[in-house]
């Protein structure tokens, strides 16, 4: 299998895109992959969205050259995937909030301390207790 | 439509110095981020997209009864110096300086109110007042909100309200600060405990441009951090709450390095007014130090018959976009600092009160 992108160099990284309710398969080199935005580990040939996910190479996992499979979000709206919301920080429309709803929750988590804006009204909060 | 230099000329209503606690809160603001419904962010809208998003946005700012009148300026219209000149203002932020077409800045006659068009998100609507009265801050950026809103539907979601090209904006949408001068915990070496207070309470403490800003005259944007999961009113009320604290850790430390050392005190709030009344030469950074010495001396009585609005005046109008704007030429650095200088001699004599000299 050659790389869908240059089209010379031979696939090693299976390419899932989730786009709205479809998936569409693509085959990449590991230049072509770190390219679209992920990274990978040339030698033992890991792939993930962000460096930590890419396990280190031991021995010479690199004559491996089964491939290795990727899965990537991107909003059907604006085209905004995963990758660039990572590393942008910023989503591309208000849609995207529901596509990477699971990605998201953990920073809106650590920075504003919950995921959901269910404010309570002034005088209520006392009474809450019960 | 008024000129920049019919600004430049005139100081923002929001320095007034009789406001609440206008001896050490010089204002409070509140800004409010909201984008378009069902369209995508500036950033990732190319150039094209963004001018006629614009053409869009103001179309329906225009229909809004409160801002008829308002003031409307591309940035493709003005060139740096003047884009700096708002930045100065406080009207438009460093990504407005920098990325130019498809933006815009509408304000308000009096300054109270300012909306930038395709900064980060579709609209930030800000409004301005003067001293702690972040609360008055507050009604008016939700009314003009709310008539905004009839015109141009905001992007809404039922489980995270507000939506925002940055999630740290998700929610409310709302930073509400307040621009304190903290030079008693600055002398007296308290300031970074406090500060770090505030931190702890989700805070966020920035210099006198904001984001990214150093610290320059003792001069400190506080604001909150949180916008998701708590309602407006109960951010503003939390931000009145810990400056108060604030408040009360300046006025004390005020005391205490008077108490300590009257003499040392006197002395610099002297030079201060001494270097302003008479320097030849003189940089911003320079002109906020002094300028913060002299505010102090005015609250502690040791400088009396200074009238502080002027003071209040000099931290907007001392600044090089200012000048040059004011004087309608552009100047390199040394020009500016001689100019600056000359014109801050101008102004000391003025807010000593026309003679040049003050109550010893």
């Amino acid at each position: 299998m050659i790389c869908q992108r240059c089209g010379q160099a031979p696939a090693q990284v299976r390419f899932t895109e989730v786009v709205g309710a479809q998936r569409r398969h693509r085959e990449f080199c590991p230049s072509c992959a770190q390219a679209e935005g992920l990274y990978i580990n040339l030698k033992s040939g890991a792939v993930g969205e962000s460096l930590s996910e890419v396990p280190p190479a031991e021995g010479s996992a690199g004559d491996d050259r089964s491939r290795a499979p990727v899965v990537q979000l991107r909003c059907e709206h604006c085209d905004c995937t995963l990758t660039q919301l990572r590393r942008s920080g910023r989503v591309g429309c208000p849609r995207c909030y529901d596509v990477f709803f699971v990605h998201l929750a953990p920073l809106l988590d650590r920075v504003h301390g919950c995921c959901e804006h269910f404010p309570t009204p002034l005088g209520e909060a006392e009474g809450a207790g019960g | 439509m008024k000129s920049l230099r019919d600004m430049a000329i005139r100081p923002a209503r929001w320095l007034a110095a009789s406001a609440p606690h206008g001896d050490i809160i010089l204002s409070s603001r509140v800004r409010l981020a909201r984008n378009l419904e069902g369209r995508r962010f500036p950033h990732s809208t190319g150039t094209d997209g963004l001018t006629l998003l614009r053409e869009e946005i103001v179309a329906g700012l225009g229909r809004v009864d409160r801002l008829s009148g308002a003031d409307l300026w591309t940035m493709e219209s003005l060139g740096e110096l003047e884009r700096r000149f708002l930045l100065e203002r406080h009207l438009i932020s460093v990504d407005l300086v920098r990325n130019v077409p498809g933006r815009a800045l509408m304000v308000s006659e009096d300054e109270a109110m300012g909306i930038m068009v395709n900064e980060e998100d579709h609209l930030r609507l800000q409004t301005f007042s003067a001293g702690l009265s972040a609360r008055a801050a507050l009604e008016s950026a939700r009314a003009l909100a709310d008539a905004v809103e009839t015109e141009l539907p905001f992007a809404r979601h039922d489980r995270l309200g507000y939506l925002t090209a940055c999630p740290t904006n998700v929610g409310t949408g709302m930073r509400a600060s307040v621009l304190a001068h903290l030079p008693g915990l600055s002398l007296s070496g308290d300031i970074e405990k406090v500060l770090s207070s505030l931190r702890r309470l989700n805070f966020t403490v920035r210099g006198f441009y904001g984001e990214g800003s150093g610290v320059m005259g003792a001069l400190y944007q506080i604001s909150n951090s949180v916008t998701l999961g708590v309602a407006e009113e109960e951010i503003v009320d939390e931000l009145l709450r810990h400056t108060t604290k604030v408040l009360d850790c300046e006025r004390q430390a005020r005391k205490a390095v008077a108490g300590r050392d009257v003499a040392r005190l006197e002395d610099r709030v002297w030079r201060a007014f001494a270097i302003l009344s008479h320097s030849r030469m003189l940089s911003t950074r320079e002109a906020f130090e002094l300028l913060s010495d002299v505010r102090l001396g005015a609250s502690q009585g040791i400088l009396t018959g200074v009238d502080e609005s002027v003071l209040n005046v000099l931290l907007m109008s001392v600044q090089g976009a200012h000048l040059q704007i004011a004087q309608d030429r552009e100047m390199g650095p040394e020009q500016r600092d001689r100019a600056r200088a000359s014109y801050v001699r101008g102004q000391m004599a003025h807010a000593a009160g026309g003679n040049g000299s003050v109550d010893v």
